[in-house]
């Protein structure tokens, strides 16, 4: 068992190893910040993507227009039919009057002169009812439409998704093309940080390789040899996390006027506030187990005796 | 009392490096044996051996009655406890003083730190390094350094002390003080294995000689003495 006392002594030669090399710390150190700021800045990136994607998909929506002689109860009973049946495609379903219809026309063509006098021309509201439906993914489009034409075929007049097919597919297309982009570069950029830190946290234990054959003449465990540079790494992982914390908050904070400037009032802080704890997590969790991975991966070739 | 056996011992790296082959050596509690021979003769291969930290290619090593290659890698470190090692360089850890270096022996093992403030200023005393206690490796001359190890190697009353070429860096006064502690240790019956190609030493200990060449035993003198000539 290995006794409390050898843990303290553990903790402490771990300190000890590493406020004592001061330049190695220090080198180890920056490179480990620099490896975890991109994993940081990786994840802003994939929150970014994310919640363009949502903003991107929220706009997207298709109307079901139903004949001019379907009454409002008719339309709005199918309406909450299939909010009670609990749709897993459809996210939203809102009733639009022929009334909003007509009244959001004029507002969006407020400014066209020939919309305004067509209008007059044809006397009465043009504008049939509709259900407007928000899916829960873009990809299910089609398949709503499709099932309102089976279902309700004999009173729907049309859909606004055949127009829309085009534009709904190419924005699908560029969102996926987005996701997977970001993806591979996630793994990309995860892969390069564990790579350069487990080659750094290797440079700096073989440069104690002596120490660890010391070590074992005396009559060191392997675990006791093992342990304090354990717990070296960890404390270089923690270290570095919360420097490249630091560095990502600041970057952020100092991004923040040029984006307004330059993409029409980008709140970049506000954007990121509400998933900093999340980061800072992700970060130190990855901080510490780079850390005490590598250090222990590393160590054990000097054990093997 | 026989403490350490080697049978038909050979330890060779391929088929062309053959080190050592058929040694077969027994060695006593409590006995003084120097092994000797010129540089690269495999001195230092047989004392390797001994405390496990190389495989015989052949043959066995007893510790007691325990055949060693039967022990556990996971448990060599408890083995290696029956050891105390000094070499030709200190070996000591660098980032710590004199005492913690000494101290470090005893901590590996789990002593608590009063064994350890009690202990440690006594043999520090006894191989004349007091004042050094504070002092880092660097801060110290290479006999002080090689004390210290002496010190080290001792701090936990191992039951064999293997050392090195514990003189090949020291000059004449400090290879003296080195040799009668090595002396003195062994009067407090400490088995002593020691590996030098120095003919004064050999010679002021006057025990048991052990003469290495050709990878065989060339002789095996209860007390003798060495020449290289």
């Amino acid at each position: 068992m290995f006794k409390s006392i050898k843990f303290v002594r553990v903790l402490r030669e771990g300190w000890l190893s590493f406020y004592r090399d001061k330049w190695l710390t220090f080198a180890t150190i920056s490179v480990m910040t620099l490896t975890l700021f991109l994993i940081g800045a990786t994840f802003f990136l994939w929150i970014g993507v994310q919640k363009t994607v949502d903003e991107v998909e929220k706009q997207i929506n298709i109307s079901i227009y139903f004949d001019f002689d379907v009454k409002e109860d008719k339309i709005k009973s199918i309406k909450y039919h299939l909010e009670n049946k609990k749709i897993k495609e459809i996210k939203k379903i809102s009733y639009v009057s022929k009334e909003e219809a007509l009244k959001q026309f004029k507002e969006e063509e407020k400014d066209d002169e020939n919309m305004t006098k067509a209008l007059e021309i044809v006397g009465e509201n043009p504008f049939p009812a509709s259900l407007e439906i928000i899916a829960t993914d873009s990809s299910y489009y089609e398949k709503i439409d499709s099932f309102f034409e089976q279902e309700y075929g004999d009173i729907v007049l049309s859909s606004n998704y055949k127009k829309n097919k085009n534009v709904i597919s190419d924005i699908r297309n560029r969102i996926a093309f987005l996701q997977k982009t970001t993806f591979f570069l996630s793994i990309i950029f995860f892969l390069i940080a564990i790579l350069v830190t487990f080659n750094t946290v290797s440079i700096n234990i073989y440069s104690h390789k002596r120490e660890f054959e010391i070590m074992r003449l005396v009559g060191a465990s392997n675990l006791y040899v093992k342990m304090p540079v354990v717990t070296e790494g960890v404390l270089y992982g923690l270290v570095s996390s919360v420097t490249a914390i630091t560095l990502l908050i600041v970057t952020v904070y100092v991004i923040d006027p040029f984006a307004q400037k330059t993409l029409e009032n980008a709140q970049v802080f506000d954007f990121y506030k509400g998933s900093m704890f999340m980061m800072a997590f992700i970060v130190i969790t990855a901080g510490i187990l780079l850390g005490a991975f590598s250090s222990y991966i590393a160590i054990r070739k000097y054990l093997e005796k | 009392m026989k403490l350490i056996e080697l049978r038909n011992v050979g330890k060779s790296y391929g088929e062309e490096f053959v080190i050592l082959k058929n040694i077969n050596l027994s060695i006593d509690a409590g006995e003084f044996v120097s092994i000797v021979g010129a540089s690269g003769a495999g001195k230092s291969t047989l004392l390797k051996m001994i405390y496990a930290d190389e495989e015989p290619t052949s043959g066995k090593i007893f510790f007691g009655e325990r055949d060693i290659s039967t022990i556990k890698k996971k448990t060599l470190p408890f083995y290696r406890r029956n050891f105390g090692t000094v070499f030709q360089d200190a070996k000591l850890l660098s980032y710590k003083t004199i005492f913690e270096n000494v101290a470090y022996a005893l901590e590996v093992q789990g002593a608590g730190d009063e064994q350890i403030k009690k202990e440690v200023p006594k043999l520090l005393e006894i191989v004349g390094l007091s004042k050094q206690s504070d002092k880092y490796p660097n801060q110290v001359s290479g006999g002080e350094a090689q004390r210290a190890s002496l010190a080290r190697a001792l701090i936990h009353r191992p039951r064999v002390l293997i050392a090195d070429e514990p003189t090949g860096n020291l000059d004449p006064v400090s290879t003296w003080e080195m040799t009668k502690l090595l002396l003195k240790i062994n009067d407090l019956g400490t088995t002593i294995i020691l590996a030098t190609h120095d003919e004064a030493v050999v010679n002021n200990i006057y025990k048991r000689v052990v003469v290495i060449g050709n990878g065989t035993i060339l002789s095996d003198n209860k007390r003798g003495k060495y020449s290289t000539e």
